[in-house]
This record gives C-alpha cells, structure tokens and sequence, in this order.
C-alpha cells in the first residue's frame, strides 16, 4: 500500500490472522472522512481477495478507537458531495460485513459516530472496561448515517438503541457489555484474549437467550414498534419542538418504517442528507466547532499550574465551585465563617454526587479531596482562591485582606462576582498581587451550567487569564473570556432582556404568555421562569448596576421592585412571578393567537439584540463567535439558532444569498 | 534523639446510638488526618511511613492505615502498617514511632489511632460457616442438597463483633467482668464509681464549655450535612441519683458495673506527628511536647484492669520519680471502678511490696491532677484511637496549665498495660514539686 500518508496499516499474523490499525496522521483522535474511506476501500478489496483467519480492526491512538465523523468535512460538503460519501461509506461498511472471515472491532477509548458505525459492521466487539459509546449525532442536528439506524436496533433491544441515539448519550463499556453492544468489557491487560475468543465463535452473531429473543421479536414486530415510536415522540416532543429539531423526528420515523434492510438504509442515507441542509443542522454543527475551538484555545501545553483550589464561601455557589472542582480531579479547601453552614454544603454535594454516581471509588474520592477547613489553612497552600462571599464590595475586600500575608506568590485571586466591577474589587491589593486577580464568573447551578466567564480587568496579566482559562476548561466548563465591563456578557445581554419580560406583565401580559413567545423562539426556558429561577432579587441587584454604570438602560420596573420588597424573590422563596411547587413553576394554559406570540417575541429580543451589538461594539467579548457561545451557554439563547449574532446574520441574509453581514443588523437605541 | 510530639488532632468522639454510624474507621482517619497535613504543608511531604493503631479493622480495609494514607494523598510511595493491641493500639503506634525516632532509623511519622465500634461486623457463627462450608463443598447435587437440609436457624443468631472483642477468651471474661473482680478486690462501693463517672462528665462539659478542645478537635462532616464538633456522649445534668438507678450491663443482678460507670462505645480518630530532634531544628518547628519514655507490662487476663500501675511503675522507678513528680495524669477510663483499684493498688503497702517490688506504698494520685478534663466515661472509648488521645491530650492540658510532666497510660484487654512519660516544652510554671523519698528497691 504505497502513500504518502498510511491511514491504515495491516498487519498479518504468523497464525493466519489479521490486524487492521486505524491512525489518522495528524491528529490526535481518529475521524471518519473521505481519505479514511478511500483507503479502508483499498483495504477491503486485499482482504476480500485473500482473506485471512479472523479480522481485527483497533485504533493505534490512545485516545481512543475512533471520535466520530470529520465534522468539518461533513459541514463543508455540498447534498450531493455529502450523499456520494455516504453512498460510499455504505458499501464500505456492507463489504466488510461480507468478508468470509470473522471480525472482531477491538475497542478502546472513546468509540461515537462513525466510530460506532464501524464497530457495528463488525460480527463482534469487545472493549477495553475505560471504553465509551455513543451516537452524539442528534446534538448536532443529525442522526447516525452509515446504518447505524438500523444495524444498533437490530442488535441491541431496540427501545434501547432509539432512546440512546435520541439522547445522544455517551455509555461506558459496562453498559454496553450489559445491553449486548459488546460481547466483552475487560480490562486492557485481556482485551487481547477477549478479542480472540470473539474470533473463535466465528461469524455468527451473539446470540441473545430465549426470554430475549422473544422480547426482541416482539419489539421489531410492527406494533411494537409503533408502540415505542409514539412513545418516544411524544417524550421528545416536550423537550424538543419538531420545527425547531427535526433530526429526532426523522429519527423516530426512520426506526418505524417496515422496508427490508436495503430500503432502510437509502432512506436513512436520504434523510440524513436532508438533514444536514437545515440550518438546525447547520446551526448546531457551527456551534459545536465553535465551541470545540474555544477549549482548544484555552489547554495551555505549559498546563495552568494548578492542583490545589481553596473556595471562600460555602454558599450554594462556593459549595457547588467546590465540589465541581474536587470531582475534576482538584484539590480542594472550602472555608467559610460558619461551620455549619459548609457542613450543608457537603451534605449538598453528597445529594447530588449519590444521584450522579454507581461506583463507591467515584463518590469517595472526590470528597477526600475536598477537605471543609474552617480555619481556612487552605489559603497557604492554594494555587487557586475563588472568593464566593456576598455581593458587597466592603465584605469581600476584607476578605483579601484577611488572605494576603498568607497567599501562595503567584496563587490566582478569583472572584466569583456576577457584577461588580473587577476595578472596584481590586483597589484595595497590594501592587505585586493585582496582576494575579481575576473574575471566574459560574453560573447557578453550577453542576448544569456549562459556561464560565473569565473576567480580565486591566490590572489581570495574560499569564493569569491564560491559567484561568486552561483551569476551567480543565473541570470541563466552557471558559468564556470577558472583559471587566458592566453585567460583563451574559447578565448583559440577558438582563435587559428579562427586564423586558417584567415590562410587558407590567403592561398586562400574562407571565405564561411572556415564557410561550420566548418558547416559541427557541429559549431554552422563559425569560420570566429564568428570572424566578435566577431569583428576582438578584435580577434587581444587576438591573440596578446596568442602570447605573449604562447611560441607555433605566432603571429596573417598579413591579420588579415590589416583589423584592414583598419578599417573593421566585424559586427559592416559593413565588416571584409564579408560584413554585416541588421545584416547578405552576403555570396556566394560555391560548394566545401567534401574532400576538409574535409581537411579545420581538420586543423581548429587541434589547438583548441592542445589548450585543453594543456589547460587541464594546469589545465585551473579542469575536462574535464567543458572544453568540456566551449568549447559547449562559443566557439559554437557541442553540438551533446557532447565537444571536447567527440569527441575526441569517435574518439580514435569506438562505440562499451569500451576503453575509460582518455585524448583526444594528437595532434602535432604547430611547432614554 | 529526642523524640517529640510535633502537633497532633482528633475527630470528636461519636457515641455509637446502636447502627453503624456516619463513617468507618478509615473515614474518621481520612477526615482527621488531612486537616493535620494541611496545618503542615511544609513538613507534610517529608512524613517517612504512616502507623495507625485499631483495635478491629472492618471489612473496609484489613490495613487502615496504608488506605488512610493513601486516601489522605500523601502519595503511593507512601508505606502504612497498622498495629492491633487492643486498647494499646493508639499508644503503640506512637511508641513505635518513639523507639524509630530514638534509634535514629527515622525522622518523622505520622502516627495515631482510629476506630468504628459502631461499625464492628456482626459475625456468621460457627455452626454457620460450617454448614456454609458443607453446601460449598458438596461434589454432587444430592450431597447438596442433603447439605442444605442441614440449615437451622440457629444459624443466623449473629455474634456481634464488639461483644467478641470486648471477651477475654483465656479466661471466658468480658472486658467488664474484669471490672467486677477489681471492684470486689479493692472494695470499691457503687456510689464511689458512680461519683467518679459524674465528675467525668462534669469535667468534660466543663472543658467544652471553655473551649479547652478547641485545638484538639477538628470538626467532622456527616454526608447527610450534619456537622459533628463535639465529644456527643457527654452529659452534664449527670448525678449520682440517676446513675444509682442503673441496671447492672456484665454481672446481673448482682453487679456494680453499669452502662453510668463504664466507658462509653464511640468512634473516633486521633493523629500525631512524631519528630526527631534534628528535624524539629531543621524545620525550626514549635513541638507540643517530648516523649521521654515508655513501658508495656502484662498481668492476670482477669485483672487487666490493673495493667497501668504494672505499666507505670517501672517508667517512675527507672526515672526516678515519685507520684508527685508528675502534674498530670490521663489515665484511660475503662471503668470507673477500674481507675479507682488502680489508685486503690499505688497506695497499697502490700500490693506495692507483693505485686511490684517497691518497698512500700508508691502514694496517692492527686484527684485534681487525674484526668483534668474528663475521660472516657464521658468522652467515650474508641479501642483503638484511645492511647492516641490521652498523650495528645496529656500534652495539650500540660500546655494550658502551665505544667511539666505527665503521664499517659492504660488498661488493655487481655491483661496488659501501656504508660507513656512526657515531657512539655516550657520551664515549669509551678515550682518542681519536692521530691517525696521513696526509697526504690534496688534490682
């Protein structure tokens, strides 16, 4: 196999046996793209001509077997371009499913996507017990496109196969193993044993017992089928509007349909071309390679420098900065003046760890890295302290007070801030420490929020906005970096926006009507249950702050200030706009008519757009991708709509145009 | 070299309340023994091995103290062994480091106790491992099934681990029959122990109520939320009145020994940081205290009770010293009758002469300078962590009363006695008191 680049390498055993290793040059995980195809191709047609005992086909990356499809390729290709690939991946995947011999995919690492499919053509898998799978496609608009459709249904128990693709949720090796994904999970030191006891049992499929084999038989039938798609729409359908996320549906539909094997696969081929031309689609994919770019920015090869955290405040922020941390691999102290009160906290953590975890090991090991200390002795040894004090200026500069004859040299001072200027807080430092000082803005509640802001003020030096970014990406949060400005971006564009949303129940509109036009856009939730959920004193607090420190933003409505001042401050206090029962906002039904719906929708969006485009203007945050990342990941802006500077660029330019506007359209200034 | 107790801390002692608690041995050990690293970062990475008294491991870890150290994170290349001698066991953790130290073989470890009563293992009994033994080893499927036939029901009467623990099996003795005999022995009255257990529990609210334990105590934190920061098996409207209604627990119905007077059954953990001289200097540290020596002694199972004055007696003899030349005394509190024989016997003409070769009574043991702060009556026994407190908390009391001198010692179970001598780092306070001439008998 001549080439200048060996994708694949074949390697044949003295016993008649072969291996077929996947290493994609260049880079650090392997993707399926067309250069990968061509070459399994030319592959096949060797091992089709002399085919040897058994075939294995492993990954000689450490990451893993294979991370999915090239998703740049796959964006970057025309209907036509991308059918021709996947017409092509298709028959690569039947031949090798026809080779006389057995096939054993050897599986380690992370095996999504296009990894899977491959692993699925195989007669057998067996995986390393590290291993992970999953079909992530429907998070990107899509569904699984080289048959995975129907090879996963057909192998494992079908309601299994569909609620997994539907979720795009990544399993471990001893789930697959127990739903019969896998023949083996085993540690890697038998994976070798594994994989040839799997060649041994030749080219039959794993066999499933009698009680399952009845129970798969029933489920492929027709009406059983028909029974698990109605349910399974019907679940996706409340989280997920078909016309804001169609790749589910087409999904459900894909699983339902009757043709033999053959049709199915053209269909599933048709509509996941389809697919792939909505701007759903399109939008998503765009927001993933986004975001993807931004972690890659923040890892620093030099590393951040950072294995102990101490967490100031054991309020529900600092408790769960603490935990998240500690179940990341950190270090951590947690201090707080009173006692008790850290002792809710681990309490807390515990709550949500044992909800979270099976394994003893991975609930115990991070709480033995988090240590309560409240005598605060983690301060002297901390790489990192994150202040999560009330927010006054006074109570949290007398806690760096308290901190410097005791901070590490070069230990980051973080704030966890959500409005006060980072100018105003640092005044009060030493001159050698105002470089290391820097904002690390987590967002309520912290275990679901996947964004960060990095605040940098002008006193933070690169050097430590550098850390601070290559530690959050380290306990796997999206680390946004932001400039020292008013509400920096998220509360920026946001509040304004739910201001709006208080406006218009001042002006008679009923708080349910607010939340169905925001809905009706996309939100991830409305913008009066986010204000609830937020709680409205502090909605108060920061509508306040951009009152003052922005000239074109009035002050916070009235009706706003009443609440707080009755004490209904939302969620926690069991009502704010709505009442609020076990967690959930009891809500009316509301009939209004779409206009109507309409009308509401543009006038909440009208001030979030003005805020982003002064934000921009600003330089709040450097690019466009990063505020349309911020508004998607912390304000719960559409992510189907790929950001609000992507709808606004798409509004200004129909489809088919390519005058694509460098800024979104300006708005009208707010008169004040 | 001279040995020194570097720093040291504790969990609260956690009453045992009849189900396993909020933490295994290992978890207190973990829980403790960070907060101590942390107070030390500078010394932390320079700890040479990790020795960890218990008195019965659970099935969590057959060696605590490798697993506490290793999931306290002082590293893989971290050794830890554990050492069991009952109720010594804290103790001989510390003294093992002490005889390492002195030899020169090592210059800091990390040393203490740690025990889960409440999580003792409730244990298959005999009859039931055979059986089980029987069906597993049955060829065919009738030897099998005939073996299963076997079961009773008996079989399932469990035997509860701390029961055993606390039994003597050379002479069928619990722990508190021992008591029993000792009282009969010395003639020690009910209300006089009963008294005894009230001042302990006087002594110990006192102490809290101060905040004397402050410094010894680091708080522990329940996975429910539930913050522990005390001793919680104290009670401070204790009276003899309401101590004089017990039921006698070991010997009804004719027994002294009650649930009032005994030691309570808790869980808690205690390190210390055991130094040499030279590294003390190297690190310019600030010790609590020095340990200038120690005695192991061994006597009747039956009067295991008696095991400090066995243990004691030699340290004073070979140093030179007379009661009154120690200013504080914690004496573990097994029983209340125990501590009072022990008394009872150094101020014996004859038991001295007979039992310990002295020429005549040794003399009493101030009450003030005996146990200042409360014991185990009122504090509670861990087996294991028990030796462990009483020289951590012997060092902190001398600290806070300005004295010079103490001793730590204790009964154990099986008929042996430990005895620690120490040593505060300040010139006395107090005047040396004046050396009361006993005479020793010379060997």
């Amino acid at each position: 196999m001549a080439g200048s680049e060996n994708i694949w390498h074949l390697k044949k055993h003295s016993n008649g046996e072969a291996t077929l290793y996947l290493d994609v040059p260049g880079q650090a995980q392997n993707t399926l793209g067309r250069k990968v195809l061509d070459r399994f191709e030319a592959y096949l047609g060797e091992l089709e001509k002399s085919p040897p005992a058994a075939l294995y086909i492993r990954s000689r990356k450490a990451s893993g077997f294979m991370a999915g499809a090239d998703i740049e390729e796959l964006s970057g290709a025309s209907p036509d371009e991308l059918r021709a690939l996947i017409d092509q991946g298709h028959q690569a995947l039947r031949r090798l499913e026809a080779l006389s011999c057995p096939t054993v995919a050897v599986i380690h690492g992370a095996c999504l996507g296009g990894g899977l499919e491959v692993a699925l053509a195989c007669d057998h898998r067996v995986a390393d017990i590290e291993a992970s799978f999953g079909f992530p496609e429907v998070q990107l608009g899509l569904h699984p496109g080289l048959g995975g459709t129907e090879r996963f249904t057909a192998l494992v128990e079908p309601a299994t196969a569909l609620q997994l693709m539907l979720t795009g949720k990544t399993i471990d090796a001893r789930k697959a193993k127990h739903i019969g994904l896998v023949r083996d999970a085993v540690p890697d030191r038998h994976l070798k044993a594994a994989a040839e006891a799997a060649a041994k049992a030749g080219k039959a499929r794993s066999s499933r017992g009698f009680i399952e084999t009845i129970k798969h038989t029933l489920e492929i039938s027709s009406p059983g089928k028909k029974l698990i798609a109605s349910r399974a729409r019907k679940e996706t359908a409340r989280r997920f509007p078909k016309e804001h996320y169609p790749a589910p549906f087409a999904l459900i539909d894909l699983f339902e349909d009757e043709t033999g094997t053959e049709d199915a696969l053209k269909a599933e081929a048709k509509s996941f071309v389809e697919l792939s031309q909505t701007q759903a689609a399109q939008n998503l994919i765009g927001l993933f390679l986004r975001r993807e770019a931004l972690k890659r920015q923040a890892r620093r090869p030099d590393g951040h420098g950072i294995s102990h955290v101490h967490v100031i405040g054991a309020g529900t922020m600092g408790a769960d900065i603490a935990m998240w941390s500690a179940m990341n691999g950190f270090t951590v102290t947690l201090q707080d003046i009173d006692t008790k009160v850290i002792a809710k906290a681990i309490g807390r953590a515990h709550d949500w760890m044992d909800g979270k975890k099976d394994r003893s090991s991975d609930i115990r090991d991070p709480f033995d890295r988090l240590t309560p200390d409240p005598k605060g002795d983690g301060v002297r040894i901390a790489d990192l302290v994150i202040e999560a004090g009330p927010e006054k200026p006074e109570i949290k500069q007398k806690i760096y007070d308290g901190l410097m004859d005791r901070l590490k040299p070069g230990a980051i001072l973080a704030t966890n801030t959500s409005s006060i200027r980072l100018e105003t807080l640092a005044a009060g430092l030493p001159a050698e420490r105002t470089g290391n000082f820097v904002g690390l803005h987590f967002f309520n509640p912290v275990t679901k929020m996947p964004l960060v802001e990095i605040v940098s003020g002008e006193m933070t030096s690169d050097e430590t906005r550098a850390r601070a970014l290559a530690f959050v990406e380290a306990i796997d949060k999206l680390p946004l970096p932001v400039k020292s400005a008013p509400g920096f971006l998220v509360n920026r564009i946001l509040t304004p926006y739910l201001l709006e949303a208080v406006k218009l129940i001042d002006e008679g509109h009923k708080p349910e009507e607010v939340d169905a036009a925001a809905g009706h856009f996309g939100m991830q939730q409305g913008p009066v249950e986010v204000a609830d959920t937020v709680g409205l004193d502090i909605c108060l607090e920061v509508g306040r702050v951009l009152a003052r420190e922005l000239d074109h933003i009035s002050e916070p409505p009235a009706r706003l200030v009443e609440k707080v001042k009755a004490g209904n401050l939302g969620k926690k206090t069991g009502k704010g706009f709505y009442a609020w029962e076990g967690g959930k906002p009891k809500k009316e039904d509301v009939d209004t008519p779409a206009s109507d719906l309409e009308d509401i929708q543009e006038r909440l969006l009208a001030p979030l757009y003005e805020e982003v485009r002064r934000a921009l203007d600003e330089g709040v945050v450097a690019s466009e991708d990063h505020l349309d990342l911020g508004a998607v990941f912390g304000a719960g802006f559409a992510p189907f709509r790929g950001g609000p500077c992507t709808t606004l660029r798409q509004k200004a330019a129909p489809s088919d145009s390519d005058e694509v506007p460098e800024r979104p359209a300006p708005a009208e200034p707010a008169g004040t | 070299m001279k040995v020194y107790v570097v720093d040291g801390n504790r969990t609260p002692f956690l009453k045992a309340r009849g189900k396993p608690g909020p933490f295994t041995a290992v978890d207190l050990a973990v829980q403790a023994g960070r907060v101590l690293l942390m107070r030390h970062p500078a010394i932390a990475g320079e700890i040479e091995e990790v020795i960890l008294g218990c008195g019965s491991p659970g099935a969590e870890a057959t060696n605590p103290a490798r697993v506490a150290a290793l999931r306290m994170g002082l590293g893989r290349d971290m050794p830890g062994w554990t050492v069991q001698r009952n109720c010594g066991s804290g103790m001989q953790s510390i003294d093992s480091a002490f005889r390492y130290i002195r030899a020169g073989d090592n210059d800091c470890l990390l040393v203490g106790g740690t025990e889960s009563l409440s999580h003792a293992p409730l244990l298959l009994n005999d009859d039931a491992v055979d059986w089980f033994a029987d069906v597993n080893t049955s060829k065919s499927l009738l030897g099998r099934l005939g073996a299963v036939s076997r079961f009773r029901l008996s079989m399932l009467e469990p035997v509860i681990g701390v029961e055993k623990g606390l039994t003597d099996t050379v002479v069928d003795l619990g722990m508190g029959q021992t008591a029993e005999i000792l009282r009969y022995e010395w003639g020690i009255e009910r209300s006089e122990a009963d008294a005894y257990a009230v001042e302990s529990h006087r002594r110990l609210a006192h102490a809290q109520q101060k905040g004397w334990l402050a410094d010894e105590i680091d708080p522990v934190f329940g996975p429910d939320g539930t913050l522990y920061d005390k001793d919680d098996g104290v009670r401070p409207d204790s009276s003899v009145e309401k101590l004089a209604t017990l039921k006698p627990v070991f010997e009804k119905p004719y027994g002294h020994v009650t649930a009032g007077n005994s030691s309570q059954v808790s869980d808690g953990a205690c390190w210390l940081i055991v130094a040499s001289e030279r590294f003390v200097e190297k690190h310019g540290l600030e010790p609590l205290g020095e340990i200038r020596d120690s005695q192991w002694a061994a006597l009747s199972p039956a009067r295991m009770g008696l095991g400090p004055v066995h243990a004691v007696t030699p340290i004073l003899t070979r140093n030179q010293m007379g009661i009154d030349d120690i200013d504080l005394w914690e004496l573990n509190e097994a029983f209340a009758h125990q501590v009072l024989a022990c008394l009872k016997a150094w101020e014996s003409d004859d038991f001295c002469r007979e039992e310990l070769g002295l020429s005549g009574a040794l003399g009493t043991i101030a009450r003030d300078r005996l146990n200042v702060d409360g014991g185990a009556v009122s504090l509670g026994h861990p087996v294991g962590t028990s030796g462990a407190r009483i020289v951590l908390h012997a060092l902190n009391a001398m600290k806070r009363r300005g004295e010079r001198r103490a001793i730590a010692t204790e009964c154990i179970g099986g008929g042996q006695g430990g005895g620690m001598l120490l040593e505060a780092m300040e010139t006395p306070v107090r005047p040396a008191p004046v050396q009361t001439g006993i005479e020793m008998e010379t060997a």
